[in-house]
């Protein structure tokens, strides 16, 4: 199953990295959005189907926790995979986010533990990225 | 300000150098490193349980490695370069912080905004430099409340 990502940062060479990384991890892609905001991200999520959410918490107009409170508070969203991805260190913000029932993931951070996060919450397995991997001519070249 | 800890400003910039740009840093200067001109510099401003910014420079070529190897760009323009170079400095600050209040506490970052090559008289609370092969790296963090 390839997911449909959306990532949630407002620095352009941040989501580009996490893509990067993401594409390095092996986890089978479908369409990627990205968005500069918790706003933007919202919208994303109004118009599209999304499988995971990598966020950024530090943002401008909607930061991650009010966009992660929202993607939990809407029924239609409220199961989808969200991965916060950050240089948050306070522990009581990191246990708010893992109650929330998001994974976390301290920046800087490698392909390995992007992965490790991403199938702990969506389930998917290392079969899939194989399979993956080959369908895609090399997309996966972790 | 003088605080009552060692800050770990040499380890938390040297692994952000490493992990991030994927640039192997010296913990020292070679002697030809040492009278080369910082050219680049970026702050970035921080409150909460401590408030005050982390001043980063280096010179020239850094910036480029910095972008090339973050984005795995060949020739990556010099508005990304600024970008990569700026959030270099955004996730140093974010670790550095979170390794000096061990994980307790939030702190509010402000985006990474330019600065002059050039270093104030004010005396800072830690300062460390490092050697990469692209050249040179200068870090001074500030306080000016908390600690």
């Amino acid at each position: 199953m390839a997911l449909n990502v959306l990532i949630v940062d407002d620095s352009a060479v941040m989501r580009t990295m996490v893509l990067r990384t993401l594409r390095m991890s092996g986890v089978p892609l479908g369409e990627v959005h990205e968005a500069g905001d918790g706003q933007a991200g919202l919208e994303v999520l109004q118009a599209h189907w999304i499988d995971l959410v990598l966020l950024d918490l530090n943002m401008p107009r909607m930061n991650g926790e009010e966009l992660l409170g929202e993607i939990r508070g809407n029924p239609e969203t409220a199961a989808v995979a969200v991965i916060v991805v950050s240089t948050e260190g306070s522990e009581s913000r990191i246990n708010l986010i893992h109650k929330l029932g998001a994974g976390f993931v301290h920046k800087p951070f490698r392909p390995e533990q992007l992965r490790a996060e991403i199938q702990q919450l969506t389930g998917i397995t290392d079969d899939a990225h194989e399979t993956s991997a080959v369908a895609s001519d090399g997309g996966g070249d972790f | 300000m003088t605080l009552t800890k060692p800050v770990p400003l040499q380890a938390t910039a040297a692994a952000t150098f490493e992990d991030l740009a994927l640039l192997v840093p010296l913990d020292y200067l070679i002697e030809e490193q040492r009278d080369i001109p910082l050219t680049h510099g970026v702050v970035v401003r921080f409150f909460g349980p401590m408030t005050g910014r982390l001043e980063l420079r280096v010179s020239d070529g850094v910036p480029r490695a910095v972008a090339e190897n973050m984005l795995g760009l060949d020739d990556p323009s010099e508005q990304l370069q600024r970008d990569a170079f700026g959030e270099l400095a955004n996730v140093l600050t974010g670790n550095l912080l979170s390794e000096m209040t061990h994980a307790v506490g939030v702190f509010h970052l402000r985006p990474p905004t330019k600065i002059g090559p050039e270093m104030s008289a004010e005396v800072p609370v830690a300062e460390t430099a490092i050697g990469l092969e692209e050249g040179r790296v200068n870090v001074r963090l500030y306080i000016t409340l908390g600690g």
